[in-house]
């Protein structure tokens, strides 16, 4: 059973389209990391998966149960740290894990206590006095005291200390591999590639891509070569590509496309005009860049068409 | 882990205590201002008169009903709007906590409040009522009715707010909107009302019981399932979400970068080509400030005054008072949106890191609500000027009054603007301003008692509508003085604990006129009327004694005093007297040589009163001459000797006429035995005298009495208080040797305390005229 199912919804404010027809399955017992742009529909597609709004169209199930009209059921499951946890400020923080016990099984409070040791936070103090980082790490804890299904992480380690967020990045691997489901945004996209198994890319509402990153980024490589007369066009092998992203500077471009092969490479190294020809496989911040920045027609046209720019300009063509 | 939930107590338990903790420091805050203003209640009423403690009583009572009604404002406040305003209300709502749950904690604990602050201020008025020192016959109790109404206006009250916090995004505007529907939907009916049995079409019930019951029996079932949906809907949503969208005129930047960044946008005249100076648009911003809210309490206002107006008679300077208590209700609220908009975004940490000025942007953010206010009271004042009967109208408002009312608006004004600094959360602001606001009217209340119970000024004049509200003056400066101190730390210093100057400053502002006003009310006394004369007339009196050393002793050879042994056997006196004569004859020298005597007595009574003069042989000597010339004038009618004795009853009139108060207190048996010889004359010897034109202008009329009893009061009021102040040049004047017969010495602190010294000298002076009566 997936964790989280998601058809085809969509999400309207006002006139303001935010998500358009995103479907995607976050399968049990995966790290599951959902990236995108500031606006990009990542926090209300996060908070419709907990039922805070009903989605436009589609349908959606979070551990089996439909958050609109099970909410309850929902939240039983499932550990939710928002990017901006607010909690009571006058509560100590041994006061705030006392007070959530009271909704959770039996167990919740030496779990939290653990990890309130943990995390180093001293249990007297009160939520008012504490920094931002340390009231990330309150948020975290009161998120796993329960061992939730699933956990939904909206920003997590945002205002984390690098040991901290390294320890916590750890256990959701660890959480993981115990059959446990986390589904993160976050752009700290070298730490995301650490941990997630699964990455999707939402970009302007849209879904751009959803798959495994193992499987994304051997699908996917970034063709690098040089001219030797940019003003001749490119060679027509390129074609064949499904191009995500490219880049030009001076007389070097830099192509990121799916089906590139050793032919391909062969091909092209064959190519007189060509040298310095090779291919690297990317890593997941230029797979973000490449899907959040896609090429259109028209630039692409363009640049083919092109005689070539001045040596002296970097351009990039998205 | 295993998805068993713990028992449902537990989390009962749990909710209720964050819901306590929750509202708890503004229950105390509440309780702690309340009870404070009982205190000072209950002291007043022990140095006030018995007849003025009662309504002292009742401004107790009348705190005691307030509090439910603050609680349950706090109540919504803290547990609806500030926990949507905090960002607690998304965290609450990712537990998994059932909305039936979470809605009823908080109506229990609301419950809880209400009752808690009802019951722990009806603690003090119920002790004073059962230990005696407020007598029950003279209590005026509310109706029952009255009471079960109050608890269903409190109800609708509680139900609308809520329904209204959890609807809209600022709490504040939700809570100045409820109060507003609140009140129209129970002023609209009263005043069609009104208009039909004005119109003559309707009986004269002014509230008809159908109407009242059917209004508050929709709203409250409206308001209760309104309230139900709307939090199940708030549950499930967030604290964030809306039911209606629409293009807002501010941008929905939550920072003051992106806000600024928009605002230029809107504002900048772009198309000068002149970026606005850091004035300009802190200015511009600060007129945005708020702008709904600001606009919900011109037009709440201007509503209630225009649904209030019809209400009252146009006749009177009634309507007009009432507008102006409706704006001050407003300026207060209007000063709390001062600093509102800041606080919510944390616009001033913006501001600060940019170096702003704290006090440009004091000046800022107090100028827009401040102009606001004063256009509404401009406004206001000028609509019933050109609509009333005014200036003709002889109740309209005085300027003294005038200048009462601008202090309170001054006040109130900083009151909520200094609250809106000093408190980062706006509805601990709005509750502690209205707190604060209630405790200054029930003070002001106070000073009304002190003034006319302690200090007993009864009549306006210049002292007492200027001078006396002078010394709330320092009210509006003491605020603005502490809103500048506190601006800079208030930009600065997030954390830092601006309650601490507000409660310094408040209590101060608050407490300070009373005691300035009690301190040196005193002075105004001898200025104001005082039963009828100033106390300049009297002091002009007790300077005008008698020398007392120049009577002489009448009937020097006559042995008369052991006549009047028995005072009231005026007919054995008459018997004994007319036994001494052993002819007519000797009653005419008799006679002649009194009429000589009294003339030369009434020139001493008109004279300078000697330093060395005996009151107290003066006095009865002249009790003496009243009874002896009563005496002498029945005893020569008796002998047909008519002429006679028309001329002693003109001696006795003199002598009574020309008694000054304390003369006229001591002769009162005299002058109660010749009433007595009065009365055994019968009617043909009136007759005789000359009738009814004899009588009226022998006998002295009756308010005479009266007049002299008022003027004796004062006399001893004045001799006492010159005495307590120790006043040399009359202390040995003969009353006040009766004084110091009847006072002790001072206490040393009273000497140094006016409000107590006058006090002492009042109730010195009264137990001075009981004893000399």
């Amino acid at each position: 059973m997936n964790a989280i199912e998601i058809k085809g919804v969509s999400k309207r404010f006002g006139k303001r389209s935010v998500l358009h027809d995103v479907s995607l399955n976050v399968p049990t017992g995966v790290v599951f990391a959902l990236l995108g742009e500031n606006g990009a529909g990542k926090s209300t597609l996060i908070r419709g998966l907990l039922g805070y709004h009903r989605f436009n169209g589609g349908s959606i199930s979070v551990c089996g149960y439909d958050p609109v009209r099970q909410p309850l059921e929902v939240r039983r499951r499932v550990g939710y740290v928002s990017d901006a946890p607010s909690m009571y400020e006058w509560m100590t923080i041994s006061q705030v894990g006392w007070y959530a016990s009271g909704f959770y099984p039996d167990g919740f409070l030496s779990r939290y206590d653990q990890l309130i040791f943990e995390f180093q936070l001293p249990q007297e103090a009160k939520i008012r006095d504490l920094s931002k980082g340390m009231r990330a790490k309150v948020a975290l804890a009161l998120a796993m005291a329960f061992d939730p299904q699933l956990l939904v992480l909206d920003e997590p380690t945002s205002g984390l200390d690098p040991l901290v967020r390294r320890s916590f990045l750890e256990s959701m691997i660890d959480r993981a591999a115990a059959g446990q489901t986390v589904f993160l945004s976050s752009h700290q996209i070298h730490e995301v590639e650490r941990v997630a198994d699964w990455v999707a890319i939402l970009h302007q509402g849209k879904l751009q891509v959803v798959a495994p990153l193992d499987e994304l980024k051997s699908s996917i490589s970034m063709l690098s070569f040089s001219m030797r007369d940019s003003l001749l066009a490119l060679p027509a092998e390129l074609d064949r590509l499904e191009r995500l992203h490219q880049t030009q500077t001076g007389r070097t471009f830099q192509i990121m496309a799916r089906n590139v092969d050793e032919s391909l490479l062969a091909s092209l190294r064959l190519n007189s005009n060509l040298f310095d020809v090779k291919a690297i496989r990317p890593n997941l911040e230029e797979l973000y860049i490449g899907f959040t920045q896609p090429m259109r027609e028209t630039d692409l046209s363009r640049k083919e068409s092109s005689l070539g720019p001045n040596p002296s300009e970097s351009t990039d063509v998205a | 882990m295993e998805l068993t939930t713990r028992a449902s107590s537990f989390a009962w338990v749990c909710l209720m205590w964050k819901e306590l903790q929750q509202i708890k420091p503004i229950f105390v805050a509440v309780v702690v201002t309340l009870l404070c203003i009982q205190l000072i209640c209950g002291a007043v009423m022990q140095v006030l008169p018995s007849a003025g403690r009662i309504d002292s009583y009742q401004i107790m009572l009348v705190v005691s009903g307030l509090g439910p009604f603050l609680g349950a404002l706090a109540s919504c406040g803290m547990l609806f709007g500030h926990e949507r305003q905090t960002g607690t209300w998304n965290w609450s709502s990712s537990l998994p906590i059932p909305w039936k749950q979470a809605l009823t904690a908080k109506l229990i604990a609301s419950l809880v409040v209400c009752l808690a602050l009802l019951a722990t201020l009806t603690a003090i008025p119920l002790f004073l009522l059962l230990s005696g020192p407020i007598p029950e016959a003279e209590l005026v109790m509310p109706p029952a009715y009255v009471l079960f109404n109050g608890g269903f206006i409190l109800l609708e009250l509680f139900v609308i707010l809520v329904a209204l916090t959890l609807l809209m995004q600022d709490a504040l505007t939700a809570m100045v909107t409820g109060c507003a529907i609140l009140i129209a939907l129970h002023s609209i009916p009263a005043v069609f009302t009104i208009r039909e049995v004005m119109s003559g079409g309707g009986n004269a019930t002014l509230y008809p019981s159908t109407v009242w019951n059917t209004l508050v029996s929709l709203s409250l079932l409206v308001g209760t399932i309104g309230m139900i949906l709307v939090f199940r809907w708030r549950w499930g949503t967030g604290q964030s979400a809306q039911l209606l969208r629409w293009k807002s005129s501010l941008p929905a930047a939550t920072t003051m970068a992106t806000a600024l960044a928009a605002t230029s946008l809107n504002l900048t005249p772009a198309r000068w080509g002149v970026a606005p100076s850091q004035k300009a648009m802190l200015w511009q911003l600060s007129w945005r400030n708020s702008l709904m809210l600001r606009l919900a309490i011109v037009l709440g206002t201007f509503a209630l005054v225009a649904i209030n107006k019809p209400y009252l008679p146009d006749d009177s300077g009634t309507a007009l008072r009432f507008a102006l208590n409706h704006i001050c209700a407003a300026t207060c609220l209007l000063g709390l949106t001062a600093f509102l908009a800041d606080q919510t975004r944390e616009r001033y940490r913006f501001l600060s890191d940019r170096g702003v000025s704290p006090r440009i942007l004091m000046w800022s953010r107090l100028g827009p609500p401040l102009v606001i206010a004063t256009l509404l009271l401009v406004a206001t004042v000028a609509w019933y000027l050109f609509t009333g009967p005014f200036p003709g109208s002889t109740t309209a408002p005085n300027v003294f009054e005038c200048w009462g009312y601008l202090l309170c608006f001054a006040s109130l004004f900083l009151v909520g603007a200094f609250s809106s600094l000093s408190f980062r959360s706006n509805i601990v602001a709005a509750v502690v301003a209205i707190v604060t606001a209630g405790a200054a009217a029930v003070l002001l209340g106070m000073w009304v008692a002190i003034k006319e119970e302690l200090i007993r000024i009864s009549s306006p004049t210049i002292v007492d509508w200027f001078v006396l509200p002078a010394g709330f003056i320092v009210t509006p400066v003491i605020l603005f003085t502490g809103i500048c101190l506190s601006s800079p730390r208030w930009i600065i210093d997030r954390d830092a604990p601006l309650h601490r100057p507000y409660l310094w400053c408040a209590a101060l502002a608050l407490l300070l006129p009373l005691f300035i006003d009690a301190t040196f009310g005193y002075l105004s006394v001898p200025k104001v009327a005082w039963q009828g004369a100033t106390l300049q007339e009297v002091d002009a009196v007790v300077h005008s004694r008698p020398a007392i050393e120049k009577v002489a002793k009448l009937f020097g050879d006559l042995e008369v005093p052991q006549l009047f042994d028995e005072p009231d056997s005026a007919d054995n006196a008459l018997i004994e007297l007319n036994e001494q004569l052993s002819n007519t004859e000797q009653l005419d020298s008799l006679l002649t040589g009194c009429e000589t005597r009294v003339n030369q007595m009434l020139d001493v009574l008109s004279g300078p009163m000697q330093a060395d003069a005996d009151p107290v042989a003066f006095d009865r000597d002249v009790g003496r001459w009243i009874e002896e010339t009563a005496l002498l004038a029945k005893l020569a009618m008796q002998h047909g000797r008519v002429e006679l004795s028309k001329r002693a009853w003109r001696c006795n009139r003199m002598l009574q006429q020309s008694c000054d108060p304390i003369t006229w207190m001591k002769t009162k048996s005299s002058r109660q035995k010749a009433r007595t010889v009065w009365t055994a004359f019968g009617m043909s010897e009136i007759q005789a005298l000359g009738g009814r034109d004899f009588t009226a202008e022998t006998m002295l009329p009756a308010q005479h009495d009266a007049t002299m009893g008022d003027q004796l009061q004062r006399i001893a009021a004045t001799v006492t208080r010159e005495l307590v102040r120790g006043n040399p040049s009359i202390k040995e004047a003969a009353a006040r040797t009766a004084a110091y017969r009847t006072v002790s010495e001072l206490d040393p602190f009273l000497r140094f305390y006016p409000p107590l010294r006058w006090r002492v000298e009042r109730g010195r002076a009264a137990a001075l005229a009981g004893s000399l009566e």
